[in-house]
């Protein structure tokens, strides 16, 4: 069951390895030998803080370990588990005292109305309603566990650790579904290409120690500054489809740009699929442009460009020559000047000038299949906007 | 905080308490997380302050590198003794004499078991923490200048502090023990509040609390208050005599808030 339950972390893309699980079980079998109780409760915590590493992965814990442990509903039974467990893994006999307390059962009753709490709870949870407190499980501190320090008593133990596990408490810590400007910017500082630039300056400290170690036969050190060399390019999709989405966007904006170690950095807005212009302000003053061919003389080749948009239009806006807002721009716009590109010789055009180009999509990935965005994502790889996504394109940036 | 806080205030939980405890007992580094003013560097003070042992402080900044928390060779010193220096009591022939331990050397260096904490190690480069992971995994490093291994003769009880303002690898993640404070319930504020100043008023602390908790529901705040922010507050409220009858506003709301835009939101 517990070997059991490591592999379902592993499952749930918790990143645990064998030292881990080997210093479990011999914190485990260090308790035993000073014949303290394992509870269900305590196992939790000590599996917690051995196992996990970062708050992002809490959550998934918590799903594990209902999944594992939910069948087990006497302290009793899981006692015996762990006990029959640690024997397996250390082959050790456990004293008579600990087997006896397992056998403690005390009344169904409480059980069964904390599992109506817990089932209760965990559907109001998943209907989206806040907690308030922790009242489910406070009501049932029956069995005394403040007030006796670590010596547990009673039945339904186990329900307590699944009640703090099935109240999902660290969701919001995820990095596969939430955004949070801070992440962002943790995500965003491993974007980086650092070269040693400009001139070499005299390194005061490192020439006093150094002429020093020479016994005072003068050294000069001169060391060039390390500087992040990394160009950044920001090209936002606003408007239309993308509204729903704004808040996650401007948490990116802005991330990027409070994240000042870029050498360079620079956004443009554009909607649904690039013209031949790229906005300069969010509200697309058409005074205040960039135009698509300027963009390489302007960034050298090795510029990274991170798009983020929904790639989602009608097909006709990407693969024609006509469609509803390329003529409204070029007629209106641009004067009736006609630009022979359509928007995906631009999607393809972007990824030739600048190889180190990917994708952000808001829309979760099931649907990615929409023929403009598997267009897209065919020449651009796309990633998911999200923390996890956001890593796995600066992996790719770099 | 402006007065250095007694470490007979801090309320350990009990689920840090368990952490401390695997941490004694796998001999390998407690990784504190938590957000700002929980309490994560006042715990190692706190701790070795109950065990009664010495606590050893490394402040990790941007420019920090692994080295700087081993050992320092004071070359500028030497150089000096050869030419002026008679009587230093050093021998300048003997580098030994010139090699001074930092934080971490000097808790290696140890007869007994002692505590050592490496505060916000998010601070340093990316890379930092993975050119520690020798010196943490076998508790041993080696001084250049002299071919020297120092050794740690009993391994510390090494805290460390992160404000998750960078990842840190997963190499070095592996090889600790992880726990992260989560931010006190009313409960606990309760205790940690009457550990500070046990004669409070009962009215004012309920009311004070009631409204602390409210205002960390407002969404979007740029940055909360904190639980040593709360306890300056409270503290402001006793010294100024302030009563909480008048629901009206907030006194002294400037120690909670501190930007502009987050008063806004809270007049709101």
């Amino acid at each position: 069951m517990f070997l059991n339950f490591f592999y379902t972390l592993r499952d749930y893309k918790v990143p645990v390895s064998t030292r881990e699980y080997l210093d479990l079980i011999s914190v485990l079998n260090s308790y035993s030998e000073d014949s303290e109780s394992v509870s269900p409760e305590r196992f939790y915590k000590v599996a917690r803080s051995i196992l996990i590493k970062d708050t992002k992965y809490y959550d998934s814990f918590d799903l594990a370990y209902t999944a594992c442990f939910k069948d087990v509903v006497s302290e009793g039974d899981f006692k015996d588990k762990l006990n029959q467990w640690l024997q397996n893994a250390i082959d050790k006999d456990l004293s008579v005292e600990r087997k006896k307390q397992a056998m403690n059962l005390p009344s169904e009753e409480l059980m069964k109305e904390l599992q109506k709490r817990i089932d209760e709870q965990k559907e109001r949870h998943d209907g989206g309603n806040k907690w308030i407190g922790t009242g489910g499980t406070s009501a049932f501190g029956h069995s005394g566990y403040n007030e006796n320090g670590v010596r547990v008593g009673g039945e339904g133990q186990n329900k307590k650790a699944l009640a703090v596990a099935g109240r999902r408490e660290f969701k919001k810590y995820r990095t596969d579904e939430i955004l949070d400007v801070r992440q962002i910017k943790v995500a965003l500082k491993k974007l980086r290409s650092l070269k040693e630039t400009g001139q070499a300056k005299l390194n005061i400290q490192r020439t006093i120690d150094k002429t020093c170690q020479n016994a005072g036969e003068i050294e000069i050190v001169e060391t060039k500054s390390r500087k992040n060399n990394l160009k950044l390019v920001l090209l936002m999709d606003i408007g239309g489809s993308m509204t729903p989405h704004s808040k996650r966007v401007s948490q990116l904006f802005s991330a990027a740009h409070q994240t000042n170690h870029f050498k360079e950095f620079k956004h443009f807005y554009f909607h649904n699929i690039f013209y031949d212009d790229l906005y300069e302000t969010a509200n697309m003053n058409a005074a205040e442009v960039t135009s698509f061919s300027k963009l390489k003389s302007k960034f050298n080749a090795d510029t990274r460009f991170i798009v983020v948009g929904d790639a989602y239009m009608a097909p006709y806006e990407l693969f024609q020559m006509t469609g509803s807002m390329r003529e409204f721009y070029f007629n209106f716009v641009k004067d009736n000047k006609k630009s022979d590109l359509t928007g995906m010789d631009r999607v393809e055009l972007i990824k030739k000038m600048f190889d180190k180009t990917v994708w952000l999509n808001p829309e979760p990935k099931r649907l990615w299949h929409a023929p403009t965005i598997s267009a897209v994502k065919d020449v651009i790889p796309m990633y998911e906007l999200s923390i996890d996504g956001i890593t796995q394109a600066i992996k790719r940036l770099i | 905080m402006s007065n250095e806080p007694t470490l007979n205030d801090y309320v350990l939980s009990s689920d840090l308490e368990e952490a401390i405890k695997i941490a004694e007992i796998t001999k390998r580094p407690l990784l504190i997380k938590g957000e700002p003013g929980t309490g994560k560097t006042l715990l190692a003070s706190h701790y070795a302050k109950t065990k009664g042992l010495p606590l050893f402080r490394w402040h990790v900044k941007s420019t920090t590198i692994a080295k700087d928390g081993l050992y320092y060779y004071d070359a500028v010193t030497r150089l000096n003794d050869s030419r002026f220096g008679d009587s230093t009591g050093r021998d300048v022939n003997n580098i030994k004499d010139y090699i001074r331990m930092e934080a971490m050397g000097e808790a290696f260096t140890q007869d007994g078991l002692c505590v050592l904490l490496i505060d916000e190690i998010d601070k340093a480069d990316i890379e930092f923490p993975n050119d520690l992971l020798l010196e943490l995994d076998r508790m041993e490093f080696m001084i250049n200048e002299t071919g020297e291994l120092v050794k740690a003769k009993v391994r510390p009880i090494v805290f460390i502090t992160s404000n998750s303002e960078k990842e840190l690898p997963d190499a070095f993640l592996r090889r600790c023990i992880f726990h992260f404070i989560q931010f006190p319930s009313f409960l606990m504020m309760k205790d940690i509040v009457k550990a500070h100043y046990p004669d409070i008023d009962k009215k004012l602390l309920e009311r004070a609390l009631a409204m602390f908790y409210k205002i960390r529901d407002i969404d979007d705040l740029r940055k909360k208050p904190s639980t040593s922010e709360f306890v300056d507050w409270i503290n402001m409220l006793l010294h100024q005599g302030a009563d909480l009858k008048k629901d009206i506003s907030i006194p002294y709301i400037g120690s909670l808030l501190k930007s502009e835009e987050d008063l806004e939101r809270f007049s709101k």
